[in-house]
């Protein structure tokens, strides 16, 4: 039975949607406003996932993408699915890249990156082996232990003395534009259109039910969370460097300084995102593995692993030869690609209207 | 024509960025062809399975 | 005891008869060769014959009263009788029941099994049903501290290898009828017994049904130690971790069957498994109860502390030296540079030649004779420790992580799992001299994964740190008060 409890899919969804942004920040462009952008686009962004719910609910027994042949045909429905499981592979590469720009640049210069990657790469696909109940158990016992490590850390910056609080302020003083430039649609897709793939394990947790509302809490805590750390680094560094930071949060664990004691502790914060990373590429696959099997009618998943952690290794190795490029690419290409905000944004709402709809006709 | 394949690489997604949707398209009604005509083998095989 | 079908031997082929001379015959047939085993011929009622076939060593033939057994077959068996009938055999057997334990067999199988097993076969001439005493009398080892489990406070007897010592030594713990003893035989050519222990009521109905199932299941020729049980019952024999807990002590078996839990002893050793066996469990000594409440849990927590520093500590030093080292404060880097500074090795190198010899000695001190090897190992430590220092082969601050790694590994209750952590620090170090902590992480991921992932008879490994039940958790990384403790935890 390879099934997950309600608190493991919490501290799976927690770990997932605070993510990558450990690293990158969020809604890096607005600035001091920034922490205001992100708590709007929580509150949007659970709209959002309301509505993968309200589809999951509307077709029961389904998983996610099996509502899409369901309701819209066996014709146009099945290719709406296939689009899914390629996205989530582009996606699952998207993130190896990341881990390919920052890991070599940081803390392993000199090592192949084919190699980091390999081992990365490698222990995802033992985990997608032994099934999504060890990885929901693995989150389940890591997420009190990163909430540690972030607590110390937040202790520690404190300690060094590097917050100046009026960096923060005044408020809003270049207007809402560029809050809303964030927000839309680059704040609601990068953490909770991406909630997409979390969809394709809402059928496994047992026992049933109630999935939406522990989906509602893991986004609330994460976005209070990202909004937190995005006013700590504001404060810390001042608007100007935080807009134009690669990795604002990572600069912030480098101004760690206790007492000339405890400084450099930059390799912590890349390990806390390699792990971060790992959950989330774990998700992206086993969600374009499972939906494969689906739309294949396949007995076993074990058949796709292989091709699918593959597939993700070159992506990754292949995708940005450095991290500003990839970077762009997710700031301007990314929010307007038509099949991001389709798939993630429009697609489901008409999904849920016309199950909703057909529901109504029964 | 060749370097279209690789739309995922970063130059190709900032110069052209059209491609990638229309890659995943094309490929998704390609992978379609397996939903199609492997459900009729399926049921096939289980009707008659059940028959006997 | 059970005839188990396992066991063909030459003896499946006689049956018995009713002629003293064939059925003796038969007897010596089957244990020609066998120097041990003893005949001798008697008679009774002044004309009748009979034998008595007993192994040498195994039974012992002094325990039988000679002359109780001829009257008691003699005045049973007045007349000329042509059959043994039921109340000719229970009669016999009620007026030795004073002496012995006896029963009676017609199968010829069955009769040299029992011989092999310590009893007194007796024929009688003219009836084919052979009466079996049971005359058991091995010599056995004297009760002793169990060799490698030893305690400051709590009892010092240990098992042995005499299988009834072992169940005596669990019933005077728990006297009452809800302690089952379900006996099996395990070996085609060990016939080795073995015993499933449980409390009835406690333990559950479906782990018992498993275990006796899986021992049921066990084809082998010999079974020379539980060793040999426990891989063959165990979910994943393949991993390095044990899944099933094994021990000297009968006081950590009772405490473990309170739980819920199910005992398997195997005769001729010492050594009792406990299944389920989780991964905290084996992290416990019944020592932790018997102490006081802020001790025991403060004890807890340094072992804790050493099995993570038995791992990772070795790895993090070669890390750290090599990869990482701004993150060292730079007082300490300025002291470890400066004491490096003359080893012409890697820290990697450097620290796989310690540890190896660490391991080597370690070793070798269990071979030796007792009075020797206690000197070689610490002596050997130290003195090659410091020389290796002084010759400036390796640096005083690797000696110290070496020593302490190998102090932590000694904290470890269960020496097969100190054994796994032991092993498992030398792909530790490779993952962390060729990758840094990038290289641990993902090692440590790839274990906390696959340790996730092992059951054992049902209960997850990690239970009860994943799935979280926090409720049992605090007996797991402090042991809770005795008035929290009321309630013994059902395995569930």
């Amino acid at each position: 039975m390879d099934t997950i409890s309600r608190h493991q899919l919490l501290a799976i969804s927690i770990i997932y949607q605070i993510g990558t942004t450990i690293i990158f920040g969020f809604a890096s462009g607005a600035g001091r406003d920034s922490w205001l952008a992100v708590l709007i686009s929580t509150v949007l962004g659970t709209a959002i996932i309301m509505v993968y719910v309200s589809v999951t609910h509307l077709n029961p027994g389904l998983t996610y993408i099996e509502c899409y042949p369901k309701q819209f045909g066996k014709w146009l429905g099945t290719p709406i699915a296939w689009l899914h499981p390629l996205l989530f592979l582009y996606i699952a590469g998207r993130i190896v890249a990341d881990i390919n720009n920052l890991v070599p640049s940081t803390i392993l210069p000199g090592t192949p990156s084919w190699a980091i990657l390999a081992i990365f790469i490698i222990v995802i696909g033992y985990a997608l082996f032994l099934g999504l109940k060890v990885m929901g158990r693995l989150a389940e016992i890591i997420l009190p232990l990163l909430g540690l490590i972030y607590v110390v850390e937040v202790v520690l910056i404190l300690s060094s003395g590097v917050i100046d609080l009026d960096n923060l302020f005044p408020l809003l003083d270049k207007g809402w534009n560029r809050v809303w430039k964030v927000v839309w649609p680059l704040g609601i897709i990068q953490s909770y259109g991406e909630s997409l793939a979390l969809a394709m394990i809402w059928t496994s947790v047992k026992p049933k039910g109630r999935v939406g509302r522990t989906m509602i809490l893991s986004t609330l805590l994460a976005g209070s969370f990202i909004a937190y750390t995005d006013a700590m680094a504001v404060s810390v560094f001042g608007e100007e460097i935080f807009k134009r930071a690669t990795y604002p949060m990572y600069a912030l664990i480098q101004a760690i300084n206790v007492a000339d004691f405890i400084t450099q502790l930059d390799a912590t914060g890349v390990l806390y995102f390699c792990f971060m990373a790992f959950l989330k590429t774990y998700i992206y696959l086993f969600a374009a593995i499972r939906s494969i099997q689906k739309l294949t009618y396949a007995q076993s998943n074990r058949s796709f692993i292989m091709p699918v952690t593959v597939i993700a290794f070159v992506l990754g190795l292949t995708m940005a030869p450095n991290v500003i490029v990839h970077i762009t690419v997710v700031e301007k290409i990314v929010p307007y690609s038509p099949i991001y905000l389709s798939l993630m944004i429009f697609i489901p709402m008409v999904l849920m209207a016309v199950s909703w709809l057909r529901r109504k006709q029964v | 024509m060749a370097s279209f394949i690789a739309f995922w690489k970063s130059e190709m997604m900032l110069k052209f960025p059209w491609v990638q949707p229309v890659v995943f398209v094309v490929v998704a009604i390609v992978l379609s062809f397996f939903t199609w005509f492997r459900k009729p083998r399926q049921e096939r095989s289980k009707d008659s399975d059940s028959e006997e | 005891m059970a005839p188990s079908e396992q066991r063909e031997n030459a003896a499946s082929s006689y049956t018995l008869s009713a002629d003293l001379n064939e059925n003796f015959k038969q007897f010596q047939t089957v244990f020609d060769k066998c120097g041990d085993i003893q005949y001798r011929q008697f008679e009774w009622n002044t004309a009748q014959r009979g034998a008595f076939i007993v192994l040498n060593g195994v039974g012992d033939i002094n325990a039988v009263n000679m002359d109780l057994l001829k009257q008691a077959v003699e005045s049973s068996l007045t007349g000329a009788v042509q059959e043994l009938t039921e109340e000719h055999r229970a009669a016999i057997q009620s007026k030795l029941s004073f002496t012995s334990q006896t029963s009676w067999s017609d199968d010829f199988q069955t009769s040299v099994e029992e011989v092999l097993s310590g009893a007194l076969a007796v024929l009688l001439d003219g009836f084919t049903q052979v009466l079996l005493l049971n005359v058991k009398g091995l010599e056995t080892r004297s009760i002793e501290e169990p060799a490698t489990e030893a305690v400051i406070r709590g009892p010092r007897d240990g098992f042995q290898e005499n299988i009834s010592t072992n169940i005596s030594l669990i019933r005077r713990r728990l006297k009452t009828t809800q302690l089952k003893l379900e006996m099996f035989t395990a070996g085609k050519l060990s016939g080795t017994d073995i015993a499933i222990t449980y409390l009835e009521g406690i333990a559950k109905e479906s782990l018992i049904t498993e275990v006796k199932e899986r021992v049921g299941r066990i084809q082998i020729d010999a079974i020379l130690e539980s060793g040999y049980v426990e891989e063959l019952i165990e979910d994943h024999s393949l991993s390095p971790f044990p899944q099933v807990l094994v021990t000297e002590r009968p006081d950590k078996v009772v405490g473990n069957l309170l739980e819920g839990k199910v005992a398997i002893i195997v005769d001729n050793t010492p050594f009792v498994i406990v299944v389920p066996g989780t991964f905290f469990q084996l992290l416990q000594t019944p020592e932790d109860y018997y102490q006081r409440y802020f001790v025991a849990s403060a004890i807890r927590i340094l072992r804790f502390i050493a099995v993570v520093s038995s791992l990772l500590l070795p790895s993090l030093y070669i890390a750290l030296t090599t990869y990482h080292h701004e993150m060292i404060p730079t007082m300490l880097l300025i002291s470890i540079a400066s004491s490096r500074e003359t080893v012409p090795f890697p820290a990697f190198v450097e620290a796989l030649l310690m540890e190896v010899a660490f391991e080597g000695l370690r070793e070798a001190g269990v071979r030796l004779p007792r009075p020797v090897g206690q000197g070689v190992s610490i002596v050997g430590a130290l003195v090659i420790g410091q020389a290796a220092v002084a010759a400036g082969i390796v640096s005083s601050p690797l000696l110290i992580i070496v020593s302490m790694t190998g102090i932590a590994s000694f904290l470890f209750p269960s020496f097969q799992l100190g054994l796994a952590f032991r092993l498992l620090r030398f792909p530790m170090m490779i993952a962390a001299a060729t990758f840094g902590l990038y290289g641990i992480l993902m090692l440590v991921l790839l274990l906390l994964l696959h340790m996730l992932h092992l059951q054992s008879f049902g209960v997850p490994y990690m239970a009860p740190l994943s799935p979280l039940r926090a409720g049992e958790l605090k007996d797991v990384l402090f042991r809770a008060n005795w008035m929290k403790l009321k309630k013994s935890p059902r395995s569930s």
